[in-house]
């Protein structure tokens, strides 16, 4: 059969079980392109636990959705992307967690132990025929006899421990405040408020507006207390989330500055 | 049938546990000695177990069975919760539980056990007790294990329907006691759970324990 080079090109993006010639496997691409989509959400360990946020969807015509998500006692997990993959993940994770306290007893199952479980179901859309890959990356956060950890996993099925991250629409711009936020504090001299304002600020970076704080899901972990998950004008937020929106305020103007100047800079060498 | 006389033997082999419903919620006992024919094999053996924050579970017969299921029944309140977002009522509970050990008796290999779910759920206060085969029966007072039957004498002669909290630890220690100073399979002391809807779980500890037992003018547990 005769395809145009172009069509030959573009024929590799028909399987998931397929590379291209550069070694891309294209519906994983596409299916990361489908979770940067998503509405963002950030995860960021602090010195006695990890906290998790996120922008859940609002209208005046639906009931209240969720966007972080309890997985044990000691879990909490939030995802951007398709949803029904989010919440097929969540559900996995939760009975795959269930069953580790079923069969070690474990008081605090261990959660990389649980972000793997979740990365192999993803994994294994990319290994065989039929499968299409989920289109989330999902954050795992929790404590547990290691401490706090926090896992990011993608639709490749890789799982990544990071510090601080922002997954969903504008990542790229939230991560890079919460960069500029670690390489002055590491995650052990964060308090929880610092954290709990940086995770938000982060958040309403990456959203490019200050969202109302019913429209912000917070969930937290901490070493000695099981998970909490509360909407930003929670009494014990609402007070943080003022100051994260502050400190977004000034970023925003901070980078609107650089940006101009940039701007400008380019002008001149032109 | 040899089989039915066989398991009754088993499940009658040690412990005594009682439950009743009062005023606020309920309470649950327990005696603390696990026996293996006539060797106490523990004298602090746990036979309360929490499921979830407003509901627990007595268990009598063999200790294994037992405490694969509640650790079974644990899990699976866990991802109830978090799946359907509110806590599973003591009947859901029952019901899973009851499901589970009716198909293995009627595979021939069942779990040998009785059990007390109790607890507190938006329908209000329930005792429900459980058998080995599955059957279910919700109560307002009940105990389980070879001293069920002098443990629910008392409970019958004291049980009344608004019984406050006081009243309630009195008469189940006063059933537990006499359970353990008849029967040879129960002893080594008492545990008691209260579940209230205000509180939730709570284990009394053996200063309380013992502060009801001056209180109720009984003075020792041999």
């Amino acid at each position: 059969m005769f395809f145009p080079p172009e069509r030959m090109a573009t024929a590799y993006d028909r399987s998931a079980t397929l590379f291209d010639p550069r070694g891309r496997i294209l519906q994983v691409l596409y299916a990361r392109k489908a979770a940067e989509a998503g509405t963002p959400s950030c995860g960021l360990l602090f010195n006695d636990g990890v906290i998790i946020t996120g922008k859940r969807k609002m209208s005046v015509l639906l009931m209240p959705n969720r966007k972080v998500f309890q997985v044990d006692d000691n879990i909490i997990a939030t995802f951007a992307g398709y949803s029904s993959d989010g919440m097929f993940l969540v559900e996995n994770a939760r009975e795959y967690a269930a069953s580790l306290r079923f069969v070690y007893g474990s008081e605090k199952p261990d959660v990389y132990v649980v972000a793997r479980y979740i990365s192999s179901i993803m994994h294994q859309a990319t290994l065989y025929a039929g499968l299409r890959p989920l289109g989330v990356s999902i954050i795992l956060g929790g404590v547990d006899i290691s401490g706090p950890r926090l896992l990011f996993s993608d639709p490749g099925g890789s799982t990544v421990s990071w510090r601080a991250g922002v997954i969903g629409l504008n990542a790229k711009k939230g991560e890079k405040f919460l960069e500029e936020i670690l390489k002055m504090n590491s995650p052990e001299q964060l308090t929880f408020d610092d954290a709990v304002k940086y995770a938000i600020a982060a958040i309403l970076i990456a959203l490019g507006t200050a969202s109302p704080p019913i429209e912000i899901e917070v969930g937290y972990v901490k070493r000695d207390s099981p998970a909490t998950i509360v909407t930003a004008d929670h009494p014990s937020i609402a007070k943080l989330y003022e100051e994260a929106k502050k400190i977004f305020e000034e970023w925003k103007e901070r980078i609107s500055v650089s940006e101009e100047k940039e701007e400008s800079e380019e002008e001149e060498h032109s | 049938m040899a089989f039915d006389n066989e398991m009754k033997n088993k499940l009658i082999h040690g412990t005594t546990t009682v439950g009743l419903v009062f005023k606020e919620g309920v309470i649950l006992g327990a005696d603390r000695r696990a026996s293996a024919g006539y060797l106490i094999a523990s004298k602090r053996a746990v036979k309360i177990h929490k499921i979830t924050n407003y509901i627990a579970m007595t268990i009598s017969g063999a200790v294994a069975d037992a405490q694969v299921l509640v650790r079974w029944l644990q899990t699976r309140a866990q991802t109830f919760k978090l799946n359907v977002e509110r806590d599973p009522t003591v009947l859901e509970l029952v019901n899973l539980l009851s499901n589970v050990m009716h198909s293995y008796f009627k595979r021939l290999i069942p779990f040998v056990n009785h059990f007390i779910v109790a607890g507190v759920d938006a329908t209000g206060p329930h005792i429900v007790f459980l058998d080995h085969a599955g059957s279910m029966q919700e109560e307002k007072f009940i105990a389980t294990g070879s001293g069920s039957p002098i443990a629910l004498g008392v409970l019958e002669d004291g049980f009344r329907d608004d019984l406050t909290r006081d009243d309630a630890i009195k008469l189940v220690l006063t059933a537990l006691r006499s359970a353990i100073l008849r029967d040879v399979f129960s002893g080594d002391g008492v545990d008691l759970v209260i579940i209230s809807r205000e509180e939730g779980f709570q284990r009394l500890s053996p200063d309380e324990i013992n502060k009801h037992i001056k209180l109720s003018y009984i003075e020792t547990y041999t």
